[in-house]
C-alpha cells in the first residue's frame, strides 16, 4: 500500500510543482501585452488568448498538489481537536463519498465535452486566434483527474492511519 | 369498424394534443439584456399562448445556468433544447457561421433578410446545412439594423489615425483594424467602461444609442462615429436540438417558427424606436457625432476583403455560404441603389 | 423540489462542519444529492443537468477578471519574501506608535489601497493575509482582532471602485428596468466611493477604540523601540522603508489610473514590480523563487476550487429549483416597499454562504429590480445596498467566503474560531453602515 500511495503522491507532487511555474509565465505574458499595447499601440490576440491556458492550468493541475500538501480550506471548528483517527475517518468516508462522486461525474462530463471539442478541432472564435481551443476543455478534464489520484492516495493514507492500533 | 377507427384516431389526436413540451433556452445575453434578452422573453411568451400553454420555453440569461457563450455546445448535445445568439460567435466551430450575422461591409439587415427567407430562402436552407452537423435547427431572432461605428476619444481623419489605434472590436472586423495598422484589443466585459474612460483603449464599438447610453460610454468617450461598417445589421438567432425539435408535432412546430419571425419583426422595430430616442437624449445631452472619411471606410473594406479570404480559406462549407451572400448581395445591391438610396438621397434628405 | 434544494442546503450546513475539506464537500454532497435523486425521484433530477457542469467550469476559467487571484497572491508572497511589506508595516506602527492599534489601523489603510486596485475579494484577503498576519501575530496582537481586521479590509475592494460587484450590480440592474432608472456603471462607482471611504473610517475607529479600552489586544509599540526608532538615522529609515512598497502601490494604482493596465493587468504590474523589489532587496533567488510558485499555486488552488465547489452546489441547488423557491418568496409576499427590501435583503445574505455573488446578482437583481420599479424605489440606492450586503455576506460565520480564504493562509495556530470570534465586530460595523445609508441616502449622494 506504500509503495501505491508514494506513486500516486509523486504524480500530485511533480505535476504541481511543474505546472505551478504557470503563475509565472502568465504574469510576463500579461506585463509584456501591457507594455506592447501601451507603448506600441499593438496587441497579439493568440498572446492574448493563451493567458487564459496559464491561468487554467494555475488552479487546475495543482489540484493533487493542494491536496496533498494539505492547503484546501476546511471548517475545523470540530477538525482540530479530534484524534488522528477520527479525523483519518472524517478524510476517508469525504474521499469515499464526496470527493470520488464529484470527481467521477466531472471526469465522466468534461471527458465528453473535451472530446467533443477535439473531434470538431474547435479553434477560437476570433479569426487571429488559438487554433486548438479543445486543449482548455482537456485542461479541465486533467484537473478533475489529479484532483482524483491524490484523492485516491488520501483515502489509502487514513486507512493506513486506521488499521495502527 | 370505421366507427371504432375514428374514436381511435382521435383519442391519438386528444393525447397529442394534451401532451406538453417544456424547454430550456439559454442565450449568450444577461437576463432580460435590452431588446436581445427581451426577445427571448417574449418568443417564451408567445409560444406559450399561441398553443395554449402546451409548450413552455423557459428563458436563461447568460450566466444563469451555464455561461452565455456555451449554448450552442449545450443545445448541440441537447442537454439545453433552444438557445439564443448570433452565429458570429461559433465561427471557432465552423467559420461558415461567419456569413449569418453581420459581415463588415456586407449586407444590411432588410437585405441579410431576404436572402435567408425570401426568393428561394437560399440563406436560410445553407444555415440549416452548416448547423446540420451540430445537430441544430437555426431560427430568425431579429436584426439589430445598422449599428453604430462606436465611441472614440481620438479623431479618425485619416488612413495614418488608424495606425495604433487602441478598440474593441472582435471578430472580422478587428482582424480588418490589425491589418490598418490598428490594435483589436480583447476586453473583458466588466472592465470595458473603466479601460475606455482611463485611456486603456482609445475606442469601443458597442450597438447603438440605446444600449451604449445605457452602459453610459457617453460618459467616457467625446466622439460617436457613424457608421457601424463593421456590423452594418446583425441577424440574431435561436437554434433549437435537431432531435428535441423533431419530437415537436406539427402544429407546434409551426407556432415556434411563426413566433421567432415576429420576433424577427419586433427586434428590429424596437432597435429603430429606441435608437432614434436615445439619439436625441444623447446629443441634447452633448454628444459630439462624426463621420468616418471615405478613404478610411474604403481602406477597411480593402481589409476585411483579405480577412474574409483568410477565414473560408480552405473550408468547402464557408466557400460554398460566402459565394451564395456574395452572389445574392451583388443583386441586392443593384437594386436597393435605385430604391433605398434614392429615397435617402433625394426624399429624405 | 424546492423543498428538496434547501434540504440539500441544511445537509451541506452541518456536514461542511465535519472538518472535510470545504470545496469538496460543498461540491461532493450535492452530486451525490443529485446521484440519490436521480433514483429516487428522477422528475426532479437527471445526469443531463450535470451535464452542464463542464460548461459552468468552463465559466470559472474564461473569466478574465478572475486572472487577479492568482496575480495578486504571488505579488503578496514575493513581497513577503522581500521583507519589505513587514518592514512598511512595522514603519507605519512606529510611526503610529503612540496611537494604539497603529499596526492594525496600517493594515486597514493598505487594504483599502489593494481595494481601490481589484474588486475581486479572493486577492485581497490571501494577500493581505499572507503579508500582515504574521507580522500583527508576532507583535501580539491577539488573534481574533488580526483576522477579523484581514478579513474585513480585504473585503473592502468590493465595495472601492473600481470593482467587479458594482459593475456586475449596474449592468443587471439596468437590463431589467425600463427606461427611466439610469444606472451606468460610472454612477455606481461614485455612489459606491462614500460608503466605501464610511466603513475604512468605521474599522479605524474601532481598532483605535479597541485597543485603548483592551490595550492587550493590541499592544502598543514600546516606548523604549520607539525612542530607538525616532533616535539616529529616523529619516534614513523611514524613507527606506516607505519609498519600494510605495513606489510599488505607485506602480498599481498608476498603471490603472494612468490608462496603462486595466485593473486586472494592474496586478501582473504589481506582482513584476514585487519581484524587482525582492531583486534590489538581493533576496530573489531560483529557491526562493520556486517557493514562491508553489505557495501560490497552493494558495490559487485553495480559491479556485472553493469556486468549482461553489458553482456544483449552485448548478443542483437550481435544477431542483431552489432559486426560484426563494424568489417565488419574495415575490409572493405583498409588502411594503421597506418590507420588500429587507427581505430582499436578508435572502441575498443568506444565499452569500454557500453561492458565489456572481451568481447571487444573476439570480436575484433581475427578478427584484421589476418590482422595485414599482415600488419607484431608487435603484442606485437598492444597488449600494445590494452590494454592501454581499460585502457582509463574505465575512458572516459559518461559511463566509473571506473566512475560508484567509483561514487558508493562516498558521496552524490560527483556528476557526478564533476568525469566527474576531469577524463578529466588523460585522456589526457593516450592519451599523448599512443602517446609516437606509436612513440616509444621501450619503451615495455626496459625490457628483
Ligand atoms: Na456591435
Ligand atoms: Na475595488
Amino acid at each position: 500500500m506504500q509503495t501505491t500511495i508514494n506513486f500516486l503522491e509523486a504524480i500530485s507532487e511533480r505535476v504541481g510543482r511543474l505546472a505551478a511555474w504557470s503563475t509565472a509565465l502568465m504574469v510576463a505574458v500579461i506585463f509584456f501585452l501591457v507594455v506592447m499595447r501601451y507603448g506600441f499601440g499593438s496587441f497579439n490576440q493568440q498572446l492574448g488568448e493563451l493567458t487564459t491556458y496559464f491561468f487554467a492550468l494555475s488552479f487546475l493541475f495543482s489540484s493533487g498538489y493542494a491536496l496533498k500538501h494539505d492547503s484546501h480550506v476546511r471548517v475545523d471548528l470540530f477538525y482540530a481537536k479530534w484524534s488522528e483517527r477520527r479525523r483519518a475517518w472524517v478524510d476517508l468516508l469525504g474521499t469515499a463519498f464526496f470527493l470520488l462522486p464529484w470527481c467521477l461525474v466531472a471526469i465522466f462530463t468534461c471527458w465528453k465535452y473535451a472530446y467533443n471539442s477535439f473531434k470538431l478541432g474547435e479553434v477560437s472564435s476570433q479569426p487571429s486566434g488559438l487554433p486548438a481551443v479543445w486543449v482548455l476543455k482537456f485542461i479541465i478534464l486533467f484537473g478533475f483527474v489529479l484532483l482524483l489520484i491524490q484523492g485516491l492516495a488520501l483515502a489509502l493514507r487514513s486507512v493506513q492511519t486506521l488499521r495502527q492500533r | 369498424a370505421d366507427d371504432t377507427e375514428q374514436v381511435g384516431a382521435g383519442a391519438g389526436a386528444k393525447q397529442a394534443f394534451k401532451q406538453t413540451f417544456d424547454w430550456r433556452m439559454t442565450t449568450v445575453w444577461g437576463k432580460n439584456f435590452p431588446v436581445f434578452g427581451e426577445a427571448a422573453n417574449l418568443l417564451s411568451e408567445w409560444v406559450d399562448t399561441m398553443s395554449g400553454g402546451r409548450f413552455k420555453i423557459k428563458v436563461f440569461g447568460s450566466g444563469e445556468l451555464v455561461p452565455g457563450l456555451e449554448s450552442f455546445d449545450t443545445t448541440a448535445a441537447g442537454t439545453t433544447e433552444m438557445g439564443a445568439g448570433a452565429s458570429y460567435y461559433w465561427q471557432g466551430k465552423t467559420p461558415a457561421a461567419a456569413f449569418f450575422a453581420a459581415v463588415p461591409f456586407g449586407m444590411n439587415g432588410q437585405q441579410l433578410q431576404s436572402w435567408l427567407i425570401g426568393g428561394d430562402a437560399e440563406g436560410y436552407e445553407l444555415w440549416k446545412e452548416v448547423y446540420a452537423p451540430f445537430n441544430l435547427v437555426p431560427f430568425l431572432a431579429g436584426n439589430t439594423g445598422v449599428q453604430m461605428g462606436g465611441w472614440f476619444n481620438k479623431e479618425i481623419n485619416s488612413v495614418a489615425d488608424l495606425q495604433g489605434l487602441k478598440m474593441r472590436i472582435p471578430g472580422l472586423a478587428g482582424k480588418a483594424l490589425e491589418k490598418a495598422g490598428g490594435a483589436s484589443i480583447n476586453v473583458a466585459p466588466g472592465e470595458l467602461y473603466t479601460n475606455l474612460e482611463r485611456g486603456v483603449i482609445d475606442a469601443t464599438e458597442w450597438v447603438g444609442p440605446y444600449h451604449d447610453y445605457k452602459l453610459g460610454l457617453n460618459k467616457v468617450a467625446k466622439y460617436y462615429y457613424t457608421p457601424g461598417w463593421h456590423e452594418p445589421g446583425t441577424q440574431l438567432e435561436f437554434f433549437a436540438n435537431k432531435d428535441a425539435h423533431d419530437k415537436l408535432p406539427a402544429d407546434l412546430k409551426e407556432i415556434l417558427y411563426t413566433a421567432t419571425l415576429r420576433v424577427q419583426a419586433w427586434v428590429l422595430a424596437e432597435f429603430d424606436a429606441r435608437n432614434g430616442e436615445y439619439l436625441a437624449k444623447m446629443k441634447a445631452e452633448g454628444t459630439v457625432m462624426k463621420e468616418f472619411p471615405d478613404a478610411v471606410l474604403s481602406a477597411l473594406r480593402g481589409y476585411t476583403e483579405e480577412a474574409i479570404t483568410e477565414l473560408i480559406g480552405s473550408d468547402p462549407v464557408a466557400n460554398k455560404v460566402y459565394a451564395s451572400y456574395n452572389a445574392f448581395r451583388t443583386k441586392a445591391k443593384a437594386w436597393s441603389a435605385i430604391t433605398e438610396r434614392a429615397y435617402y438621397d433625394k426624399i429624405e434628405k | 423540489m424546492g423543498a428538496l434544494a434547501l434540504l440539500l442546503f441544511g445537509i451541506i450546513f452541518l456536514l461542511i462542519l465535519k472538518g472535510y475539506p470545504v470545496a469538496f464537500t460543498l461540491a461532493g454532497v450535492s452530486t451525490l444529492f443529485a446521484l440519490i435523486l436521480m433514483v429516487f425521484v428522477p422528475d426532479a433530477i437527471g445526469m443531463r443537468d450535470l451535464s452542464l457542469l463542464p460548461n459552468r467550469f468552463m465559466g470559472t476559467i474564461d473569466n478574465f477578471m478572475l486572472m487577479a487571484v492568482p496575480l495578486f497572491i504571488f505579488m503578496g508572497i514575493m513581497l513577503e519574501k522581500s521583507g519589505l511589506a513587514e518592514s512598511l508595516l512595522e514603519t507605519m506602527a512606529n510611526l503610529l506608535g503612540r496611537l494604539k492599534g497603529g499596526l492594525a489601523i496600517s493594515v486597514v489603510l493598505v487594504g483599502a489601497m489593494l481595494a481601490a486596485s481589484t474588486g475581486i475579494v479572493g486577492a485581497t484577503v490571501v494577500t493581505m493575509g499572507v503579508i500582515s498576519l504574521p507580522v500583527m501575530l508576532k507583535r501580539g496582537y491577539r488573534p481574533e482582532l488580526a483576522t477579523g481586521v484581514i478579513c474585513s479590509s480585504g473585503t473592502l475592494g468590493q465595495i472601492i471602485p473600481p470593482s467587479v460587484v458594482l459593475i456586475l450590480l449596474a449592468e443587471q440592474i439596468n437590463a431589467s428596468t425600463q427606461g427611466a432608472a439610469q444606472v451606468d456603471v460610472g454612477t455606481m462607482f461614485r455612489a459606491a466611493f462614500v460608503p466605501g471611504f464610511l466603513l475604512v473610517v468605521a474599522y479605524i475607529v474601532y481598532i483605535a477604540v479597541i485597543s485603548i479600552l483592551r490595550p492587550h489586544w493590541a499592544p502598543s509599540v514600546s516606548p523604549e523601540e520607539i525612542a530607538a526608532f525616532r533616535g539616529p538615522g529616523f529619516l534614513g529609515r523611514v524613507l527606506k522603508a516607505f519609498v519600494l512598497p510605495m513606489l510599488l502601490i505607485l506602480a498599481v494604482l498608476g498603471s490603472i489610473f494612468a490608462g496603462i493596465a486595466s485593473p486586472t493587468e494592474a496586478a501582473a504590474v504589481g506582482a513584476i514590480g514585487a519581484t524587482v523589489l525582492t531583486l534590489i532587496e538581493g533576496r530573489l533567488t531560483l529557491d526562493i523563487l520556486r517557493q514562491v510558485m508553489q505557495q501560490t499555486a497552493k494558495l490559487t488552488a485553495m480559491v479556485f476550487w472553493i469556486l468549482l465547489g461553489a458553482t456544483t452546489f449552485t448548478l443542483v441547488f437550481r435544477t431542483l429549483g431552489g432559486d426560484e423557491y426563494l424568489t417565488e418568496l419574495i415575490q409572493a409576499a405583498d409588502l411594503s416597499a421597506m418590507a420588500f427590501l429587507a427581505i430582499v435583503m436578508i435572502v441575498i445574505f443568506i444565499c452569500g454562504f454557500f453561492i458565489d455573488f456572481i451568481e447571487i446578482i444573476f439570480i436575484f437583481v433581475p427578478v427584484v429590480t421589476p418590482i422595485f420599479d414599482l415600488y419607484e424605489v431608487d435603484m442606485l440606492w437598492v444597488g449600494i445596498l445590494m452590494a454592501i450586503n454581499l460585502q457582509t455576506s463574505f465575512l458572516t460565520p459559518p461559511f463566509g467566503f473571506s473566512l475560508f480564504y484567509l483561514k487558508g493562509v493562516a498558521p496552524p495556530g490560527i483556528t476557526t474560531q478564533h476568525l469566527y470570534r474576531g469577524i463578529v465586530p466588523f460585522i456589526i460595523i457593516q450592519v451599523l453602515v448599512i443602517g446609516l445609508i437606509v436612513l440616509f441616502p444621501e450619503i451615495i449622494y455626496l459625490i457628483k
